[in-house]
């Protein structure tokens, strides 16, 4: 029987506002959890996809032992496609020419992803493409012309003969590096063993390569690890380029804005769901003083919450799902390979922050509710309940617990939930002096002035918490709008249009001149030259580096260093560096200045020596300093910078870069055909890439900003309506007492104004103070002030709680005086 | 009876079993009150109790009929419809079944909730100033009815009103002042119109 009842009632109650308000708050929610984890997710997966397309596989893992099957089998057993691949610097012998090459071997299956382009032909532009096959040997096009021979010429490697069948024209796992570094060759796996290189103690590389759905990489990443031998590592698969720092950063404030905009929405819920315990207190006393337990009362409100919160749910799982569709289609776009994996965990998340929000925010004022008791059906109803101290304290324990499961970053939930109870004691305190100051300041105004700063005072006094909402709401929108250009401005600049997108690597002392004619002619601006001379570290502090192997392999990245090390000599700091450690090269000799990480790793501090082997010669430099070096920035980087007077009589090749239109491609050729031996890397995938996940991540902020700004918008829509009734029985009286419509319309225009503009002020300090903190320390910018906050915070304030305020109590002005009377009576 | 303060409506709380005594003992058809938990209370106040209050007190989100059946549907009572719509139709309100409380006039509101007083046919009916919010004539109408549902059902109806006319037409009255009874009158059966 009661469904009945609780089912009539709840079709009555959607007639009203608070149910409503409720479930767009947990909309919104459910909305946003889902949308932005399931945006995040998807954003990162289109980025390890592209990463994995320059990995050839979705996961590598590396040894310097032999291939074990046993690892291949559990790799097939849990449903992922496998490929080897071995790796190896030898000699290559043309008749009497002979050349180090960089010999990759491949498996049949390779590549898993990204694809292999190989032409039967000496040149890249021309000839039918084909595939490795065994006996074959396939060059990277300058070797043709250091070996000085064609395709079907034999060459030997190890003690086989090999045919040269043809060019590399794309290999999706080359290195990135401007560096280069030895030609490559690619073989067929099977041919290795033919060439006896691989003897005992032989510097070989070996990389397992997967592929499959995320669940099979996951489940076999995790079997893996409790069986991985030292000699085996997974390959770090996406520090290579801008694009991991450019995408961590964009979750990171998708994180940020996703926590805030669940917090404004959990407020909302909460005002909405005690206004509406707070108006149905009378009917659960005339409910219960008619016979009903409160199990009854419990479940036909609680029915009430359960049916909202399953709608909310429903349509914010749908929308938030909608959204992940859209991007997903938005990045297949952009992405044509991408492939879209469905995930439940958006979903999830969703569903559990719809419950966390319900059962913490709306369930316990209702839960209270039932706890009426039957007498109060003889009293007048409380204009204002108590505040409920427990409520309090699971709201903000459920906060922090929601920030905590969305970020599961602790340090963080805990950093920001502080924050945000910082700044409502702030406001609690600043509310309280404002109140003071404005009985003074009330005294000697026109009366409707003076009614809007007698209610201004005494709603203020009793409810800070709205003005608390209110300023949290302006406060968190204006952070999320002046983040989000400080994070796209952010990108931009790291590359700006005009950046070097052509790279030209092994250059001669000789045809720095002709390049420097090609150049001018072409109408090019060549950047400056970076001299590179290639070494081996030998020693640090007379200890002989006989691990140099396994030390090097460790730190080997695409953009990192090989066997050999590129060492250059700079008397300038370059961009993009930054000594954390010592001084600069300064005017003493044989210094080398370190980059941090390969120092970390390699245990190198201050004042070591360390002892090169360049050619054959050797030569030591005492560490100068140490160096924090931006990979992400588009520029040649090195690990080591040594001091002029070291490297300056050793023969060096040099680097340099240079931009070039998408239409002007064809000059690429022309400086092949010029200087055969120079290798042209060109950067236009990666920085088109990282445009398009700028282009991307721009309209996903666009649209959490307008989340948080509806979510705001709602808190201050749920205030307002918690006054209602007691506006109604003021407006009754003043209205009564004789107050005509332009009075009253003034006053309260005036008192939301000043309220907005309250807000507002607080909203505007309090986003200056978290920007700059948030400016330094997530994302890492230079400290800025933000004058455009100063007026757009008040601004924006005055203009929304007006407009709001205004749109919900227009009505309530145009009621006659005695049918207002009669309402407010009749309760 | 008693003037505003006497402790009228307290004295009727209590005896509804609306709230419970700090000290002493209330017995509602023949069970301890006090010594029983807020649901056992409510328990009798669904099965015994009836209740007529001064400012109506009917829920703005049902209809007439919702509002007649509601203490009968809590009580998981079958016959609920037909019984308010019997009940609805001895007050003379069959026709605005359908209407919300707002749609209905003062006295039209009083008589719904004394149909949904008698609903559940209790022993005992509690009316605190049954038609101190209505004009005279329509207060009257009130009171009639009231007394005839009463005499109809057979039910004890204990009144609580500061109108001495209406007090009249008790078999007994007491008189508060201060929370305490002042006197106490017995009329014989035939005295009471």
């Amino acid at each position: 029987m009661w469904a009945s009842i609780a089912w009539r009632l709840f079709w009555r109650e959607l007639s009203r506002g608070e149910l409503w308000v409720i479930a767009f708050a947990l909309f919104l929610a459910v909305g946003s959890v889902v949308s932005l984890s399931g945006i995040t997710e998807g954003v990162k997966s289109a980025l390890m996809q592209r990463s994995a397309q320059f990995n050839a596989a979705d996961k590598v893992l590396r040894s310097s032992q032999p291939f074990d099957p046993a690892v291949i089998e559990l790799a097939q057993q849990s449903g992922l496609n496998t490929a080897q691949q071995m790796q190896f610097d030898s000699m290559l012998f043309a008749g009497d020419v002979m050349q180090l090459a960089t010999i990759k071997a491949v498996s049949d299956s390779y590549p898993l992803r990204g694809s292999l382009q190989l032409k039967r032909s000496a040149n890249p532009a021309t000839g039918d493409d084909v595939q490795p096959e065994p006996g074959q040997l396939y060059f990277e096009a300058r070797l043709f012309d250091l070996l000085n021979i064609g395709v079907g010429d034999t060459v030997e490697l190890g003690v086989a003969r090999f045919i040269v069948a043809g060019v590399i024209v794309n290999e999706p796992d080359a290195p990135l590096s401007v560096f280069g570094g030895a030609p490559r060759v690619i073989m067929h796996l099977a041919d290795v063993a033919a060439t006896q290189i691989v003897q005992p103690g032989s510097r070989i590389g070996y990389r397992y390569l997967f592929a499959g759905n995320n669940a099979a990489l996951d489940s076999f990443e995790q079997q893996m690890n409790s069986q991985l031998t030292v000699h085996q590592r997974w390959q770090d698969m996406d520090r290579e380029s801008a694009i991991g720092g450019a995408l961590e950063r964009a979750e990171r404030f998708l994180l940020l804005a996703g926590l805030l905009g669940i917090v404004l929405a959990a407020c909302a819920a909460a005002v909405a769901a005690g206004r509406y315990s707070q108006r149905h207190t009378q009917a659960v006393a005339i409910i219960k003083a008619l016979g009903a337990t409160r199990a009854q009362i419990r479940l036909i409100y609680g029915s009430h919450l359960l049916l909202v919160v399953l709608f909310s749910l429903l349509c914010g799982a749908l929308a938030g799902q909608l959204a992940i569709e859209a991007v997903h289609w938005g990045i297949g776009f952009y992405f044509a390979d991408y492939r879209a994996d469905f995930s439940w965990r958006p979903l999830w998340l969703g569903c559990l922050t719809c419950f966390v929000c319900a059962l913490l925010f709306a369930a316990r004022p209702m839960w209270r509710l039932a706890n009426t008791a039957a007498i109060e059906v003889l009293k007048q109803p409380a204009v204002n309940l108590p505040l409920d101290k427990l409520q309090l304290l699971f709201g903000s324990l459920a906060i922090w617990g929601l920030m905590w499961l969305f970020s599961g970053e602790l340090v963080l939930s805990i950093g920001l939930f502080l924050l945000c109870a910082a700044f409502a004691g702030i406001l609690l305190a600043g509310a309280a002096l404002l109140v003071r100051f404005a009985k003074p300041v009330a005294a000697g105004q026109s009366s409707a002035r003076r009614l809007a700063l007698a209610n201004l005072r005494r709603r203020l006094w009793a409810n800070s918490f709205q003005l608390i909402t209110f300023s949290l709401a302006i406060f968190l929108a204006l952070l999320l709008y002046f983040l989000r250009a400080e994070l796209i401005g952010q990108w931009q600049r790291q590359i700006p249009p005009g950046s070097p997108n052509q790279f030209l690597v092994n250059i001669t002392e000789q045809q720095r001149t002709v390049l420097q004619d090609f150049a001018a002619a072409n109408n090019l601006q060549l950047g400056r030259y970076y001299p590179v001379v290639r070494g081996r570290l030998t020693a640090i502090n007379d200890e002989q580096l006989l691990q140099e192997a396994t030390k090097e392999d460790r730190t080997e990245q695409r953009v990192g260093v090989g066997r050999e090390l590129n060492l250059t000599w700079l008397s300038e700091l370059p961009d993009n560096n930054q000594v954390t450690a010592g001084n600069w090269l300064n005017t003493d000799k044989a210094q080398v200045s370190v980059e941090e990480e390969i120092a970390q790793r390699l245990d190198v501090k201050l004042g070591d020596t360390l002892a090169f082997s360049i050619g054959g010669q050797q030569l030591s430099a005492t560490v100068s300093s140490i160096r924090k070096v931006d990979w992400n920035s588009l520029q040649p980087n090195f690990y080591m910078i040594l001091s002029p007077d070291l490297l300056a009589e050793f023969p060096a090749t040099y680097i340099t870069a240079f931009y070039l239109e998408p239409e002007r491609t064809m000059l690429l050729n022309q400086l092949a055909r010029l200087m055969p031996t120079v290798s042209v890397i060109s950067v236009d995938n990666i920085i088109n890439q990282v445009n398009d996940i700028i282009a991307q991540v721009t309209i996903a902020l666009s649209f959490i900003l307008l989340i948080i700004c509806l979510a705001a918008g709602l808190v201050l829509v749920a205030q307002v309506q918690a006054t209602l009734e007691q506006r109604e029985q003021e407006l009754a009286i003043l209205r009564t007492l004789g107050a005509q419509y332009p009075f009253l319309r003034n006053a309260l225009l005036l008192e939301f104004t000043l309220l907005g503009a309250m807000a507002g002020l607080f909203a505007t300090i309090l986003a200056e103070a978290m920007l700059l903190i948030v400016q330094q320390r997530v994302f890492e910018l230079p400290f800025q002030l933000h004058y455009n906050l100063w007026w757009m915070g008040p601004v924006m304030g005055m203009v929304l709680v007006t407009a709001l305020g205004w749109w919900q109590l227009r009505r309530l002005l145009q009621i006659p005086g005695a049918q207002l009377m009669r309402k407010v009576l009749q309760g | 009876m008693g003037a505003s303060g006497s402790g009228k409506s307290t004295l009727l709380s209590l005896l509804a079993g609306l709230d419970i005594p700090t000290s002493g003992e209330v017995y509602l058809a023949g069970k301890a009150l006090h010594n029983l938990t807020e649901d056992q209370r409510a328990a009798i106040r669904a099965s015994d109790v009836g209740f007529v209050f001064q400012s109506f007190l009917l829920l703005p989100g049902l209809t007439a009929l919702e509002n007649v059946t509601l203490p009968a549907e809590l009580a998981a009572d079958k016959q609920a419809k037909q019984r308010g719509l019997a009940l609805l139709q001895q007050v003379g309100l069959a026709e605005r079944a359908d209407f919300y409380p707002a749609q209905l006039s003062g006295g039209e509101q009083q008589r719904v909730a004394i149909a949904r007083a008698f609903i559940t046919s209790p022993a005992v009916l509690f009316a605190d100033e049954p038609s101190a919010n209505l004009d005279a004539a329509t207060g009257q109408k009130i009171e009639d009815l009231l007394f005839k549902l009463n005499s109809d059902q057979g039910t004890t109806l204990i009144l609580v009103t500061h109108n001495n006319d209406l007090a009249a037409r008790c078999q007994r009255q007491l008189r508060m002042q201060a929370g305490r009874f002042v006197s106490d009158d017995v009329k014989d059966m035939a005295d009471v119109g």
